[in-house]
């Protein structure tokens, strides 16, 4: 199981943000903010190699004696990062994968829904 | 040499190594030199110091006899008795090196890291792997004024002998070889004693010990006078950068540590002190004299105070200032004194002045420590040539002395160190090599038995010689002694040893030639694991190299490797580094070195910002509160604005946090200010600490302001509750709230914030009817009174207004947070100018004789929700009331009823200041290309002189009508504004068919706008009747008036007072009436039966009204007249959806007559007829007859209502009016039934035709039955009829 997992938003502000634990929120958003270092270089490398296809999934971003940050860029740029803990290791590269296609479904779902303006904050349960 | 060139500035990376590695050289002097240099207040290290570079080029011989040239050469100088400083006294020092930088705010090149690291070098200790930092010479010095020279020499000599002989053990110093030069300075008073005798000295000594090793100072050639400075003193005090280092130094040696001054070659500075132009060097000194040395510290707290915030102490303090340069003139130079002299001018000088004050509060009572009286106490009896041959010692100390004998040194462990390379050495490595067990890499842990090597051991020999190539910048051969030596350490396994070669090895690849070999990084990776003690040097350097090589995340991983628990100033320094190097990672390699920098690269300002936060983090640990407040500041500008609030939070929060305990207060409130923001995710709890926080450090500002300055200050800007400018909706001239009116008696209603048609266009007709008929003709530019402005309102001019009018406006506040927020106190904050000039509330207490400002008192915001408030302010004199804002006092809800009682409860005052902006302007070109804005002037109000204010009361104004009910309101007309008469009052009323006034009515010319009527109203009248119809539809109406005044005085102004109300009308009865002509008979007149159905709506089960009578019917024409004697109505009271049918006969009249009027039935309980000539009734007529201009059909009732208090009942009466033109007089209505009643008569037909027909069919076949149809045009217009016959057979 994820300990966090975030939607940032294309100008890299949070769309969403959820933890298990509430009381280490702030330092899963400081993790979640230079995590987009991490995603960026790798947009610029894989933009190098020219293929216009793209990997949406970047793979493992970074990892600490702590935690290990996966991260995966849709096309419009919004970046999804699953933070998991170091210690899991149930969750290989594969079920990481379905994670982040589950989770960019529901936000296709979410940006498909007329009340939500892409961009804003996602407040919807 | 090409170096790589530092992109940044600062110390370029080999500058940082070379300055990290510079020869050292000991001083031996006798004590009576000290008395010699004392004049100067220097000691003779000191005075050695700013002179320890070589000022020329020297020159050596390498091994191979090539002729290598020594640039950039510089001594270290050091008091013998020199010992690096204990654990506890280097972090200290540690900690002030990062506190005294000053310049704090942003600096790329971090000033206080490269003063970190210098102090960081002196700290280190001699250790026997390094000898780069042993003493290569000393200088023994004695003063010509020595009883016996010699002889002090010959003591000093063998006292060294003495020193060296226990070299290598523990503490003492440490000698390169015992081989150390010994170099002899004799040092000559020229005012106190002859030249002569120390000319004869020095031949004396330069037989004894040789013509190189002799050197004769010559210092103090200006007699000392007092204090007095002779104007030839050379300008910058060359001791100014290192005495600082002094101070700190020798305060440190009040705690019982031998420590000396005069580390590493002189490099300590303290960078840009005050850096501001010729100032600079001469104000930016510190007291040397070690008594000054407590106020020091508080000396620099109250610098950074005033840099961070410009102190409003700075005009306190430049009174005394000027008192101390008074003291000071006859000491000052010329130039010095002219500097002075300005700064107590200058008050406002901010950092320079306050860099001179200490702190007053501390009670020292010094107030001064100029920088000009330090400059009389360092060197103030040299002249320039004194300086001259100080330098002259140095460079011939280096030339004649130094230099040949490091050659030398060179030659001798060169030729030692070869001839047993290729016998002993490689044989006993190979052995090693061959039975040695495993890799050093693993190794550093487990094997601890620690290798000595003899002094003169081969491998020494080898590190000597490279530390003597490096000292001396032959790179090459130092790579390959490093290179050598370290291959010996490590096949001796000696890993402190190893290490240190590794490192030095690494740094001589560098300095050699950065680009064109790869260097060998990997070596300080190990050099790195293998020796921790060393490591902060080692990674330090490391990280420059990387740096230089525009490797800054390798540097980066280095600087973060040697972070630690314990060590917090370290990590702190360490971090930010490397924040630094994140950010600098895409910093294009430059064309001189092109090697490993990965294009590309984009700037990680994320890890910077969060390596920052670290940083700031551990520099708050270890007490460094201002690199802390610096360090999250400049991590915010990464975090800012981009939604990251929780990250924000934290940051504000710490900040806030930091800037109270260094009494910042004002910082303080700025950083919890933000956090008070919308869209905060904290939770509730949460906020409702920040608030409090908040609260209280506001409390603390306005006490710190108190005793600061005794005027009370204006309120603080608030960042709750947030107002949005542009919803802001100003009412000028409104109605005064009114006591004494009791229900039955109500007010005209004005114009509200809550009122839906405030613009509509009815009011402007109205208004435009008004001012005609008031003032004759209207612009034909009309623009009706705005009374009401807001955002969709035109709000290019000023709102007008006049004197001891009421000025309302409607506040949106919303409250972002999640918890409930008490405002009380609330009031506008205005600024009017007037005749008298300029006045504000800001700063003063709520009422004044100009303008009034009401006080709301208190209003709880709840949580994430928006409260409108509506604030009034009246104006008492003409001029321009502009309103700026909203001040209140803040507090939290939610106090704990405990604290309430104790008296604790906080709040906070403070103001909310509007900005408006107009909406942005698309007309033109221009416009449309910029972004030009409307100006928005509705904040800003015109009050112009008194005007009469009318108030109008209505007794019993009805809320509900019946349909057709007439009801007579009576109306009172007052000024309420005595002091002005009233005059031309005029009401104007948009519906004359329901509403009629005892006034006589003015007849307008004008065409357009005839449904308003307007009436006259005399002055002299108290009170007037309204009269009031229910309308025909059933539902809500509304009464609209307005009521017109002027000042007789004033032309062209007026006012105007609306009155909307709402009014339902039920339903009563419904009238119809069919009319058809009946024959005339025998006088030939034209004769009408009127048919006419009464109905009664109501519904069955309503009781509201009783039952409504007919009390009258009557027939209003100029042409018919109703014959009374053949009239049949029933009589009775019509019960809920009863119908009452009557006939009445009505003949056209001979004589034209304005009104003929015929009762007809009179119901025998209600007594008085209705007489039409009478208003009401003939205004409720005549307008209803402008529409049907011919006969009209009045039916009048009565009705008994239930009164509201269930009690009573209530007579009313009521009229219907049925009318018709004597065109269509066939028609009838009803009036569900009207139109198609009415296209059946237009034409009527009968048909003719026998019923019964007889036919035989077997005679013929076809039977015609002729039928005549009789077609009747009732109309008087030609008919055209199509005939279609149907027939239906069987």
């Amino acid at each position: 199981m994820a300990v966090c997992i975030g939607f940032i938003g294309k100008e890299n502000s949070p769309l969403f943000l959820r933890c298990i634990n509430p009381s280490q929120e702030l330092q899963f958003h400081y993790i979640m903010h230079t995590c987009i270092d991490f995603v960026e270089e790798k947009i610029i490398q894989s933009n190098k190699s020219g293929s216009d296809v793209r990997e949406l999934y970047l793979g493992l971003l970074y990892s600490s004696e702590e935690v290990k940050a996966y991260g995966f860029v849709t096309n419009t740029k919004v970046k999804i990062v699953i933070i998991i803990d170091s210690t899991n290791s149930l969750l290989r590269d594969n079920e990481i994968r379905a994670i982040f296609r589950k989770l960019h479904n529901a936000y296709t779902e979410l940006v498909c829904n007329p009340f939500y303006t892409p961009g804003d904050p996602i407040t919807a349960k | 040499m090409m170096m790589p060139i530092n992109t940044v500035g600062g110390p370029s990376a080999s500058e940082v190594i070379q300055q990290a590695f510079c020869p050292a050289i000991a001083v031996l002097s006798s004590p009576d030199v000290d008395v010699v240099c004392s004049k100067n207040r220097l000691t003779f290290v000191e005075l050695l110091q700013p002179f320890s570079r070589l000022s020329v080029e020297g020159q050596i011989r390498d091994v191979n006899q090539a002729l290598h040239s020594v640039t950039h050469f510089r001594l270290s100088v050091r008091d013998i008795s020199w010992r690096p400083a204990s654990t506890i006294l280097a972090r200290r020092l540690l900690s002030e090196a990062v506190t005294n930088a000053d310049s704090i705010e942003i600096n790329p090149h971090t000033p206080w890291y490269d003063s970190w690291r210098e102090t960081l070098w002196s700290c280190l200790e001699m250790t026997d792997h390094d000898f780069a930092r042993h003493y290569l010479a000393t200088l023994l010095v004695v003063s010509s004024s020595h009883p016996n020279p010699m002889e002090q020499f010959q003591q000093l000599n063998d006292q060294l002998t003495q020193l060296m002989s226990s070299n290598g053990t523990v503490d003492g110093p440490r000698w390169f070889n015992m081989l150390s030069l010994r170099y002899h300075v004799l040092i000559h008073d020229a005012c106190d004693g002859e030249t002569s005798k120390a000319e004869e000295l020095l031949q004396t000594m330069r037989n004894a010990y040789g013509s190189h090793g002799c050197h004769l100072l010559v210092i103090n050639s200006k007699p000392k006078k007092g204090s007095m400075v002779e104007p030839g003193l050379p300008a910058p005090d060359p001791w100014l950068r290192f005495l600082p280092r002094k101070a700190s130094k020798s305060d440190a040696s009040i705690e019982g540590e031998t420590v000396v001054d005069g580390a590493d070659a002189g490099e300590m500075e303290l960078p840009g002190k005050v850096v501001e132009g010729t100032n600079s060097q001469s104000l930016g000194s510190l007291p040397k004299m070690p008594i000054m040395d407590a106020l020091q510290e508080a000396m620099q707290e109250i610098n950074i105070n005033s840099i961070l915030a410009p102190s409003p102490s700075t005009s306190a303090l430049s009174s005394l200032t000027r008192d101390e340069s008074t003291n000071m003139k006859n000491n000052l130079s010329q130039r010095s004194a002219v500097e002075i002299k300005d700064d107590p001018l200058n008050a406002g000088l901010g950092m320079t002045t306050s860099g001179l004050s200490v702190d007053e509060a501390d009670g020292t009572g010094l107030i001064l420590a100029p920088s000009i009286v330090e400059s009389e106490l360092h060197g103030g009896c040299l002249t320039t040539e004194d300086l001259d041959r100080i330098q002259g010692l140095v460079n011939d100390f280096c030339l004649k002395s130094l230099l040949p004998h490091m050659e030398r040194q060179m030659r001798l462990l060169n030729e030692s160190a070869s001839a047993r390379k290729s016998t002993h050495r490689s044989l006993l490595s190979a052995t090693k090599r061959w039975f040695g067990s495993s890799r050093p890499g693993g190794l550093q842990t487990t094997q601890t038995v620690a290798v000595s090597y003899h002094p003169e051991s081969v491998q020494l020999q080898l590190r000597r010689l490279g530390d003597l190539a490096f000292l001396l910048g032959h790179y090459e051969l130092a790579y390959h002694s490093y290179h050598s030596a370290k291959k010996d350490f490590e096949a001796d396994q000696a890993w402190l040893h190893y290490a240190g070669a590794m490192e030095m090895a690494a740094l001589s690849v560098f300095l050699q030639n950065g680009h064109n070999r790869t260097i060998p990084f990997h070596y300080f990776d190990k050099a790195l694991t293998t020796m921790p003690y060393w490591a902060t040097r080692c990674a330090v350097l490391a990280s420059e190299c990387l740096k230089a090589t525009n490797q800054y995340s390798d540097a980066a991983l280095q600087l973060i490797r040697l972070t630690s628990e314990d060590a917090d100033l370290r990590s702190a320094v360490l971090l930010e580094q490397a924040a630094l190097c994140f950010l600098r990672s895409a910093v294009k390699p430059n064309s001189s070195s092109g090697d490993a920098a990965k294009p590309n690269m984009v700037p990680l300002i994320r890890k910077y910002a969060f390596h920052m936060i670290l940083a700031g983090h551990r520099f708050g640990k270890s007490g460094q509160k201002r690199h802390a407040s610096r360090a999250y500041q400049l991590a915010l500008q990464v975090y800012k604005g981009h939604g990251w609030s929780l990250a924000e939070d934290h940051i504000h929060y710490t900040v806030g946090r930091q800037c109270l305990n260094r009494q910042q207060i004002e910082a303080a409130c700025h950083a919890l200010g933000a956090l008070l923001k919308p869209d905060s995710l904290q939770t509730a709890a949460q906020q409702t600490a920040y608030l409090n926080e908040f609260i209280h450090v506001h409390q603390l500002l306005n006490k710190h302001r108190e005793n600061e300055i005794k005027t009370s200050t204006s309120l603080p800007v608030l960042p709750l509750p947030v107002i949005d400018s542009n919803q802001i909706r100003v009412l000028v001239d409104t109605k005064d709230p009114t006591e004494n009116i009791s229900p039955p008696v109500s007010e005209a209603s004005h114009v509200t914030f809550n009122d839906d048609e405030v613009h509509h266009a009815k009011w402007a007709n109205m208004e435009e009817k008004l001012v005609q008929s008031a003032f004759g003709t209207t612009h034909a530019m009309f623009r009706p009174t705005n009374l009401l402005f807001s955002n969709t309102t035109n709000n290019t001019a000023h709102p007008q207004t006049y004197c001891d009018d009421l000025i309302s406006l409607e506040l949106p506040l919303t409250n972002p947070l999640r918890i409930p927020v008490l405002l009380c106190d609330i009031r506008l904050v205005w600024n009017f100018s007037g005749a008298d000039g300029n006045l504000s509330n800001l700063l003063m207490t709520n009422n004044n004789p100009l303008v009034t400002t009401y006080i709301l008192p208190r209003i709880v915001l709840n949580p994430s929700s928006s409260h409108k408030v509506v604030l009034n302010v009246k104006p008492k004199a003409e001029g321009m009331l502009t309103i700026e804002g909203v001040a209140f006092d803040l507090r939290p809800v939610n106090v704990e009823p405990s604290a309430a009682v104790v008296g604790l409860v906080s709040s906070v005052s403070g103001r909310v200041m509007f900005s408006l902006q107009g909406p942005r302007l698309n007309a033109t070109q221009q416009e449309r290309h910029g972004k030009v804005y409307a100006s928005d002037k509705r904040l800003s109000i015109q009050v112009g002189p008194r005007m009469p204010k009318l108030q109008v009361l209505f007794n019993s104004l009805p809320e509900f009508l019946f349909s057709g009910e007439i009801r007579p309101v009576v109306v009172e007309l007052s000024n309420i504004c005595p002091s002005v008469p009233v005059a031309n009052i005029i009401i104007a009323s948009n519906d004359p068919l329901h509403l009629a006034f005892d006034l006589p009515r003015i007849e307008s010319k004008n065409v357009r706008n005839d449904q308003i009527a307007l009436y006259r109203w005399d002055p002299t009248q108290k009170s007037i009747k309204m009269w009031l119809k229910g309308t025909e539809n059933v539902g809500l109406t509304s009464l609209d008036l307005m009521f017109f005044s002027s000042n007789p005085a004033i032309k062209a102004r007026y006012r105007l007072l609306r009155h909307c109300s709402k009014i339902f009308v039920s339903s009563s009865l419904s009238l119809g009436a069919w009319i058809q002509r009946v024959p005339s008979g025998e006088n030939r007149t034209e004769t009408l039966a009127v048919q006419l159905q009464v109905r009664n709506l109501r519904d069955a089960d309503d009781t509201s009204l009783s039952g409504i009578a007919v009390s009258q019917v009557a027939l209003l024409s100029n042409r018919w007249h109703l014959r009374s004697d053949q009239a049949t109505i029933p009589d009775g009271v019509l019960h809920p959806q009863e119908s009452l049918i009557g006939v009445l006969l009505a003949i056209r009249g001979t004589e034209k007559r304005e009104y003929n009027e015929s009762v007809v039935l009179k119901l025998p309980s209600h007594g008085r007829a209705v007489d039409f000539q009478l208003d009401p009734y003939r205004s409720f007529v005549k307008e209803f007859q402008k529409t049907t201009p011919d006969t009209t059909l009045v039916v009048c009732w009565t009705a008994t209502q239930a009164s509201e208090d269930g009690f009573g009942t209530l007579l009313i009466e009521g009229q219907h009016y049925f009318g018709w033109n004597s065109q269509d007089i066939a028609s009838s209505s009803l009036p569900e039934t009207s139109l198609k009643s009415h296209q059946q008569q237009l034409v009527s037909y009968s048909m003719e035709y026998s019923t019964k027909v007889f036919h035989d069919f077997d005679q013929q076949k076809l039977c015609v039955i002729p039928v005549t149809l009789y077609l009747h045009n009732c109309s008087q217009q030609q008919v055209n009829v199509h005939y279609s016959a149907n027939f239906n057979t069987g």
